[in-house]
């Protein structure tokens, strides 16, 4: 069986980002790309089954502009055996991404589809369950927990308030979580192994019949900064002038 | 509208829902999945609810995430909005209507200004995207912390029957796994003191849990405590994890990245206490305590209580 990972590249999650009011974009100056680090846990998922002998080939997609080739490149060198970039220059919404996945699925024969549970750069987390939608697959989102077992996906969900069992029929699209397992890092000989693996680069056709469209970017409504206090009984005594205690 | 769900049965998110769901129509409430029923005696006592649509499911029908998307896409073409919360029930099933039907979802919308304009935040909340809606029925799924629930009361909406499709296939649930965490709920709890790796040197989420009990609150953690494995996941709050709204929010050992203050923002009163002075939490909380946690928080608690018994 072969599996499907989707990757994309957002910027480094861990430096912040500014917007003016009535901003087209968000300012990211100097901020390099990386992989989106849900993606990241759905591409150590899918390594470790090929490497239990579960999957036969894992390949790494992206849709995105040719620059998230390196990100790519980084997929192979954690252990990808080849990957696809499905060119486009246009900031697309995530039906178009679903669709292209949806249809790379079925174009490679896959069994099982491993992706983020969201971007964290938008935060829509839909990518997964709609190109399930559209493959008419089922599928698992939020998933902490996954295994192979006799030809089913077995999954737990996490869900508010504890986790949900799943036993998914193949071909599937499963959404990974936090807690599922920690990416392991390129090493450098795989580094160097990774520029003969294959990687193809095909043109994704323009579409355009937006669902819906983005007015601007403004800034987050500001929290007015607070006050010091210099003791707990102070701050006991704020609390209870302020009324929420209980 | 699609009555929400917690661990197989009714949630009290669903009246936060309906709630936006009136700034923008009338509201059919869809009671689907495990429990159905319960979901429909509930809902019909949410005022703005029209009408209750029950799905009896059945082994021809069992509830699935797939099955619901295929038969809310058949009944799609009656309305002009399709909301639910944006918890792992709603989260789940929008994006699979959306597959289907062929239209992207607007998720986690933390406004509505207008029947085809709504905000939602992106970036871990460091900036807000203003969005308007082009194809319809709209698929939207919104932040209950962001709306006020709706009230419960005593005139009942009618409850009607909905037919249904053939089954799709589907994954095959299992069984839940409930947390055994016996505290209030994050999403509903009216004060939360949430850890984070400040908490690491003593190994022990015990200092949180603490000041927790003795408030009645919630316990909530940042991922760098989960990823430490003082706390268990679905305590997580943030970007990632849960976003929550309590009246007060008592943050220990917590440093303030971007992605945990995303989850925290809606919170009535934030008081951070950390013994660094640099921690950005200090700078977004309404107060602030630079102090060593497990000295001050032991004697918070008692302090606060010696309040309670005083009045």
């Amino acid at each position: 069986m072969k599996v499907l990972v989707a990757l994309k590249e957002v910027g480094d999650p861990a430096v912040a980002v500014h917007v003016a009011a009535g901003d087209e974009s968000v300012q990211r100056e100097g901020v390099g790309g990386v992989i989106n680090p849900f993606d990241e846990i759905a591409l150590e998922a899918a390594i470790g089954l090929k490497e239990q002998g579960l999957v036969a080939e894992v390949v790494a997609v992206s849709v995105g502009p040719l620059v998230w080739e390196g990100s790519l490149r980084t997929a192979l060198a954690m252990g990808a055996d080849r990957a696809i970039l499905l060119r486009t220059d246009s900031v697309l919404e995530p039906l178009q991404v679903a669709k292209a996945l949806a249809a790379c699925a079925i174009r490679e024969a896959v069994g099982l589809i491993l992706l983020g549970r969201q971007g964290v750069d938008h935060d829509w987390g839909v990518t997964g369950p709609m190109t399930a939608g559209i493959l008419g697959w089922p599928q698992a989102t939020c998933v902490s927990r996954f295994g192979l077992v006799r030809g089913y996906g077995e999954v737990v969900r996490e869900v508010d308030g504890g986790g949900q069992l799943l036993r998914l029929p193949l071909p599937a699209v499963v959404s990974c979580d936090l807690g599922l397992n920690t990416p392991r890092y390129a090493s450098l000989p795989n580094i160097m192994k990774a520029r003969s693996k294959p990687l193809e680069i095909r043109v994704l056709p323009q579409s355009a019949d937006p669902s819906w469209e983005i007015l601007y970017y403004g800034p987050p409504v500001q929290r007015s900064s607070g006050r010091r206090v210099a003791s707990v009984e102070e701050l006991a005594e704020q609390l209870d002038q302020a009324g929420v205690l209980p | 509208m699609l009555a929400s769900d917690r661990l197989g049965g009714p949630s009290a998110l669903t009246a936060r829902a309906v709630a936006a769901g009136t700034l923008l129509g009338r509201v059919d409430l869809l009671a689907a999945g495990s429990r159905s029923g319960e979901k429909a005696e509930a809902g019909r006592r949410i005022q703005g609810v029209d009408a209750v649509l029950l799905v009896n499911h059945s082994d021809a029908f069992p509830p699935s995430t797939e099955n619901l998307a295929w038969l809310i896409q058949g009944m799609a073409g009656d309305y002009r909005w399709i909301l639910a919360v944006h918890d792992a029930f709603g989260a789940d099933l929008i994006p699979r209507v959306g597959g289907l039907l062929e239209i992207s979802p607007v998720t986690q919308v933390n406004a509505i200004l207008a029947p085809d304009v709504c905000t939602r935040p992106v970036y871990a909340g460091q900036a807000v995207a203003r969005v308007i809606l082009k194809k319809f029925p709209a698929l939207l799924t919104v932040r209950p912390t962001a709306f006020a629930p709706a009230a419960t009361i005593h005139a009942l909406a009618p409850v009607l029957e909905v037919s249904l499709p053939a089954a799709v296939v589907s994954g095959r649930h299992q069984g839940y796994r409930s947390s055994p965490n016996q505290r209030p709920d994050l999403s509903e709890a009216a004060v939360i003191v949430a850890g984070g790796q400040g908490l690491e040197s003593a190994h022990s989420f015990a200092a949180v849990e603490a000041l927790a009990d003795q408030l009645g609150g919630a316990v909530g953690a940042t991922r760098g405590a989960v990823d430490a494995g003082l706390a268990s996941s679905d305590l997580q709050i943030g970007q990632t994890g849960q976003i929550v709204a309590p009246d007060l929010y008592i943050g220990l050992g917590i440093s303030g990245a971007i992605q945990h203050l995303a989850g925290i923002k809606d919170a009535g009163i934030i008081v951070a206490i950390n013994h660094d002075p640099n921690a950005p939490l200090h700078a977004v909380a309404d107060y602030s305590l630079v102090a060593d946690l497990f000295d001050a928080a032991p004697r918070l608690g008692e302090a606060i209580l010696a309040r309670k018994k005083g009045r």
